[in-house]
């Protein structure tokens, strides 16, 4: 019985904070690092890659119009699907696709009002205040034939300016 | 007198390191939300469009040269207009590009966008027209050697050099009677 009282007398084992302390201060770091201090409201679609760019423009976002082989979404909103990253042989034809000249028309409307003085100059081309430029996602391996009949659809549309969203090399 | 001191071990203390783990625990899900995975660039581009009061001031009288880049599959083809130069000096500002094995030398159309950006400095429009099957990668690496480029310097970060930062996405069509005759196309 002896035996076993000495031993409790001992003490509680305590925990080793240390090395998870060290741990924590590293993650910390890796993460001051990533940290932005801007909030974008924008979604990478989780269904297209982008390419790899090694433009140096900073991202400013603005309607976004996503370009996948299911189809054509704006601001996260189905609009049209795509058959393979295809359209319809007629848009093709057309030269736009009339779905969604006609949602980003509505949209372009709504933006343009908010921002009446939006001019389309290439000067200005950078202005970040501008509500009436598409932030254009689309996958790598799309083609540019179904690009081109987008980007001529947003342009019909009003929306003239564009920005192709890249992931920085 | 120093017999006691020599005695006298220093005592271990130990750091409470409760409260900095629990600092720690507060600012890791703070800097969690605002962390960014992935850093995101854009290329500004547009589309030709008519603007009946376009077109040269009187200030910008020096000779300006925008740059036509055809992607096909097999070749880059650069070619240069301006109505200041004669059909000659047009010429030698063209440069024609075949593929090796599916890839283009982009460096080598970066020196000759960096030689024609030296002699026209005020130039900085380059309209691509891009076959129909070209993929959106090979069209975006197109884009990085022709917007700008990075100068090397002993000891310092790279300058960036402008080229030809404004593009303009345009489509050629082929007539269906003659295949070979091509033309842009007008925008809306």
């Amino acid at each position: 019985m002896k035996r076993f009282s000495r031993r409790k007398k001992k003490g509680l084992p305590t925990l080793m904070l240390t090395s998870l302390l060290d741990m924590f201060t590293i993650i910390l770091i890796f993460l001051i690092v990533s940290f932005e201090a801007e909030s974008y409201d924008f979604r990478l679609n989780p269904d297209l890659t982008l390419p790899d760019s090694t433009a140096r423009s900073i991202f400013r976002p603005a309607v976004n119009l996503a370009v996948t082989p299911e189809g054509v979404m704006v601001e996260q909103q189905p609009v049209l699907p795509l058959s393979d990253g295809k359209a319809r042989p007629s848009d093709y034809d057309m030269g736009f696709i009339p779905e969604l000249v006609d949602h980003l028309s509505a949209l372009y409307a709504e933006r343009a009002a908010e921002q009446p003085e939006s001019s389309p100059d290439s000067e200005a081309m950078d202005d970040e205040e501008d509500g009436t430029i598409v932030v254009l996602q689309a996958d790598k391996d799309m083609d540019y034939r179904t690009l081109y009949l987008v980007m001529r659809s947003a342009s019909q549309a009003g929306f003239t300016r564009h920005r192709l969203a890249v992931m920085k090399k | 007198m120093f017999e006691r001191f020599k005695q006298a071990k220093p005592e271990a203390y130990e750091l409470n390191l409760i409260p900095i783990m629990n600092l720690m625990m507060v600012l890791i899900p703070f800097l969690l939300l605002g962390a960014a995975f992935y850093h995101l660039g854009s290329i500004p581009t547009t589309l030709p469009t008519h603007r009946p009061e376009g077109g040269l001031t009187p200030e910008q009288s020096d000779v300006v040269v925008t740059l036509s880049l055809r992607i096909e599959e097999t070749r880059l083809v650069l070619s240069a207009s301006a109505a200041e130069l004669s059909e000659d000096e047009l010429e030698e500002l063209g440069l024609e590009l075949p593929s090796t094995n599916g890839n283009f030398e982009l460096d080598t159309l970066q020196a000759k966008l960096s030689d024609i950006k030296r002699r026209y400095p005020k130039s900085d429009t380059l309209v691509v027209l891009p076959d129909d099957g070209v993929l959106y990668q090979l069209l975006v690496d197109v884009l990085d050697a022709s917007r700008e480029r990075l100068i090397e310097r002993p000891g310092e970060d790279p300058a960036q050099e402008p080229l030809f930062p404004v593009t303009v996405f345009s489509r050629m069509i082929k007539a269906e009677d003659e295949e070979d005759e091509e033309a842009g196309e007008e925008a809306p």
